[in-house]
């Protein structure tokens, strides 16, 4: 049992989030936001448990042998391994959805009963830059209100497809 | 300095006496209170009470015209320096519940209502946890804001005028009132208040609209009359309806007479291009005015899509535009002091007149020291809110002779309805101005029998129905199994590109137990009355949501081949029964009524001139002037009964 994280740890983060979020590492990288949703998730979870979530990721992607985290045969094993798992599914949807939101939801109400609640497992929006870089905005093909404005009469087009924007 | 610091530095100081420039860097508090204190000291031409829409407007007028005017605000000034405002656009993206008052921060010395503290009003207990006091039915379901700028500042933007009708409720339908000046009265003010505001329509359009309901295109409008600015482009849900409605001419059957379904644009106080056609009364062509700090911003809508609560370039108008515009050299003429709560209207001894106006004013909100001040003028004008006027003159003993100070609250009843389009229809929802046009069925024979209604088609989608887009991402991503990866952003966008959402405002009528009170079980911080209000929504509002309800179904079943999907939840605050079937509503924060001008002092608080028929120098203006609610959201009235009440004022102040 993983109980210190690795060095590769911060990378297994990114790939991970790459796979849950459907956007590519570069995506990612681009909001500026990986270390702050790492760290948020570290503040919160703690470093056991997130370390237990990006082992077994990093189990999946050796087993694997490909490295793409957006590779579909990642699929199952990401539903079996992690989403099915009691201790680190619910972590992983929270990582998930904080990509999605830039809102850091609290925990189920299970999940803190099992595995402990800590006092910075409140709900919050994780910053301003983290709302504005929501994910969910550019699946959905629009932007976050008050921020990225599209510009004048840009409402009245057909929205994009789903990977256009 | 840059050009756009240059520009600031010089609308700032027009504003002398302004708290929050005081309190900066450069100068002291004592040298607040010494500026204050002089001003006190003097006999103005007039005191103006709120520095929201009526009060900018009438302020900005006569001090324009050269009189000495103070306005007194009991908010704060925090949104006229570029990086304050700038700080309300960041608490609006850090606030997890994005409600209307979510980037304006509480004042406990001048508290604004919040949607989030109310909650229905059970077994007869008062719900005391919102600055207002519900005693129920049913909660007062809306909100507004003390800051300078008022609500304008979270407002939509949206400016249509009352229809003629609206003013002649009980001549031509048999209910509500009627109001002591005819619709002809109020068009050249209308024009001159969609100037100030900055209004962009087709006036074709609108014309042939109230033509075809209610024969009163040219009531309304005349014939050559241009709005400043052109219409907003049509959202491309607003272009889906319409070749679904419009173009084949949907109508719906009441009480024996068709009335068509159609999609029509809603005109805002949103900045689209100038109209080419449009001249001022000086001859000049419209120039929007966006950020007044940064020439570069907000001349035209960005499609921020927030224009409720914050238009992040000030696209949309809000009253500071109003005092930023104030003419050159006209800056000694008006003194704007902010954090400065009206507490009392002081009247003469033989209660004929006003002479002053005490405040208390603050230097922090979150602490309760103040100081009291007595402002003095010729005339007195509120312009308050509809609900802080009317607890003024109550906590005043003041004006209140007819006993209808406070009475007649009315707000649109909001009924949101939401369904889907057919699947792969993509709606394009969540992009550009909340509203761009509307569903209307705002005049016509049926208003004897159930109200009549607006609808929005929300650009936002399922946003204010269910939480959209945040409730779906988290459906799918908690669901069991939960979406992922490439599933998830496919099953988000073919969810939220479906989404079709109206929200039908509904006519209030006036009912006197509908009603703003005071109370000394219930104050604030600095010892001013709390308000204290008993609403509920009648049966004439009531049967409308039916209507409203079942023409959404036919729009989005019969006439899309969508579906409906609209379920009221019957645990929410706006909770209420039509005929043992359940609905739920929200406010709209129209807040009207409570000091209703009228033809005679029996019935109504003030004149058709706004002045109060028991104080010779006092005069109330804003949305509680209005004796009927119709079905337009009231800021442009509101807005044109200040141009209106500026001419009164001149009039009697004399050139």
């Amino acid at each position: 049992m993983l109980t210190e994280l690795t060095w590769s740890a911060p990378k297994d983060f990114l790939t991970l989030s790459s796979a849950l979020t459907g956007f590519t590492t570069a995506d990612l990288q681009g909001t500026g936001l990986v270390d702050i949703y790492y760290n948020q998730t570290l503040d919160v979870i703690g470093s056991r448990i997130t370390g237990i979530l990006l082992l077994k990721w990093s189990a999946i992607r050796t087993e694997a042998g490909t490295f793409d985290p957006l590779d579909a045969k990642f699929k199952p094993r990401i539903q079996k391994d992690i989403f099915d798992d009691p201790l680190v599914g619910p972590v992983a949807r929270n990582v998930l959805l904080m990509w999605y939101t830039g809102n850091w939801y609290q925990m189920p109400g299970e999940w803190r009963q099992n595995y402990g609640a800590s006092a910075g497992d409140q709900p919050h929006v994780v910053s301003a830059k983290a709302y504005q870089e929501g994910l969910m905005w550019r699946a959905i093909a629009a932007h976050p209100p008050a921020a990225k404005s599209p510009g004048f009469g840009s409402w009245a087009e057909p929205p994009k497809s789903p990977y256009e924007v | 300095m840059g050009r756009a610091a240059q520009i600031a530095l010089r609308s700032l100081t027009r504003l002398v006496g302004l708290h929050e420039l005081l309190e900066s860097d450069t100068m002291e508090f004592p040298a607040r209170i010494t500026d204050i204190q002089s001003i006190a000291d003097k006999v103005h031409d007039v005191v103006v009470i709120g520095a929201g829409v009526a009060g900018a407007i009438i302020a900005k007028t006569l001090a324009n015209a050269g009189k000495s005017i103070v306005l007194l605000e009991a908010g704060r000034a925090t949104s006229i320096l570029p990086e304050r405002y700038a700080s309300y656009v960041e608490n609006f993206h850090l606030a997890m519940a994005k409600v209307p008052n979510s980037p304006y921060p509480q004042n406990l010395n001048a508290p604004s209502p919040s949607v989030l503290n109310q909650a229905r009003v059970r077994d007869g207990y008062p719900v005391t946890t919102d600055y207002h006091v519900y005693r129920g039915p049913m909660p007062f379901l809306t909100d507004y804001l003390k800051t300078l700028g008022g609500t304008t500042m979270h407002f939509l933007g949206t400016c249509m005028r009352a229809m003629p009708n609206d003013l002649q409720m009980k001549d031509k339908y048999n209910c509500g009132v009627n109001w002591p000046i005819k619709f002809e009265a109020l068009r050249p003010f209308y024009e001159e208040a969609e100037c100030e505001i900055g209004v962009s329509a087709d006036v074709d359009e609108q014309r042939n609209e109230v033509e075809e309901i209610a024969k009163a295109g040219k009531e309304m409008f005349g014939d050559k009359y241009q709005y400043p600015m052109m219409k907003l482009p049509p959202s491309h849900l607003d272009k889906y309806l319409a070749a679904n409605l419009n173009a084949k001419k949907f109508a719906i059957d009441l009480f024996g007479r068709k009335y068509p379904v159609k999609v029509v644009g809603t005109p805002a106080g949103r900045n689209s291009m100038p109209n080419p056609k449009y001249k001022d009364k000086s001859g000049q062509p419209y120039r929007p005015m966006g950020m007044p700090y940064d020439a570069n911003s907000g001349e035209r809508c960005e499609g921020n899509s927030s224009c409720v609560p914050i238009c992040p370039v000030m696209a949309k108008y809000n009253a500071l535009r109003t005092l930023y515009s104030l003419d050159d050299g006209r800056g000694e003429n008006l003194k704007i002091i902010s954090q400065a709560v009206a507490s009392k209207i002081t009247l003469a001894a033989n209660r004929k007149t006003v002479n002053g106006i005490v405040c208390k004013i603050y230097q922090d909100e979150n602490n309760s020291t103040c100081k009291e001040y007595t402002f003095r003028g010729k005339y007195y004008v509120v312009t308050a809110h509809a609900i802080e006027t009317a607890k003024l003159l109550l906590a005043s003993d003041a004006a209140n002779r007819s006993d209808m100070v406070g009475r007649n609250l009315m707000d649109h009843p909001y009924l949101l309805t939401w369904g889907l389009a057919p699947a792969g229809q993509r709606t394009g929802v969540f992009r550009g101005p909340q509203i761009t046009s509307e569903v209307p069925l705002r005049d016509g024979h049926f208003r004897s029998h159930f109200a009549a209604f607006r609808a929005d088609i929300r650009s936002g989608g399922w946003d204010f129905a269910t939480g959209a887009p945040y409730l779906n991402a988290l459906t799918l991503i908690r669901g069991q199994p939960p979406k992922f990866g490439a599933d998830l952003r496919e099953s988000l966008y073919n969810e939220v590109q479906r989404q079709v959402s109206f929200g039908f405002q509904i006519e209030q009528l006036p009912d006197p137990t509908n009603r703003v009170t005071i109370d000394q079980q219930y104050m604030d911080a600095i010892g001013n009355y709390r308000p204290v209000i008993n609403y509920n929504i009648d049966d004439y509002s009531r049967q409308a949501m039916k209507v409203a309800r079942k023409l959404f179904k036919d729009i989005m079943v019969k006439q899309l081949g969508g579906e409906d999907n609209t379920e009221y939840n019957n645990a929410g605050p706006g909770y209420l029964e039509v005929d043992g079937e359940t609905f739920s509503v929200y406010g709209s924060g129209h807040i009207v009524g409570t000091h209703r001008m009228g033809d005679s002092d029996i019935n109504s608080v003030t004149d058709k001139d706004l002045r109060t028929w028991d104080h010779d120098n006092l005069y109330l203006v804003g949305g509680g002037s209005m004796p009927t609610l119709g079905t337009a959201n009231p800021t442009l009235t509101i807005a044109a009964l200040a141009c209106r009440a500026s001419h009164t004022l001149l009039k009697r102040l004399g050139k």
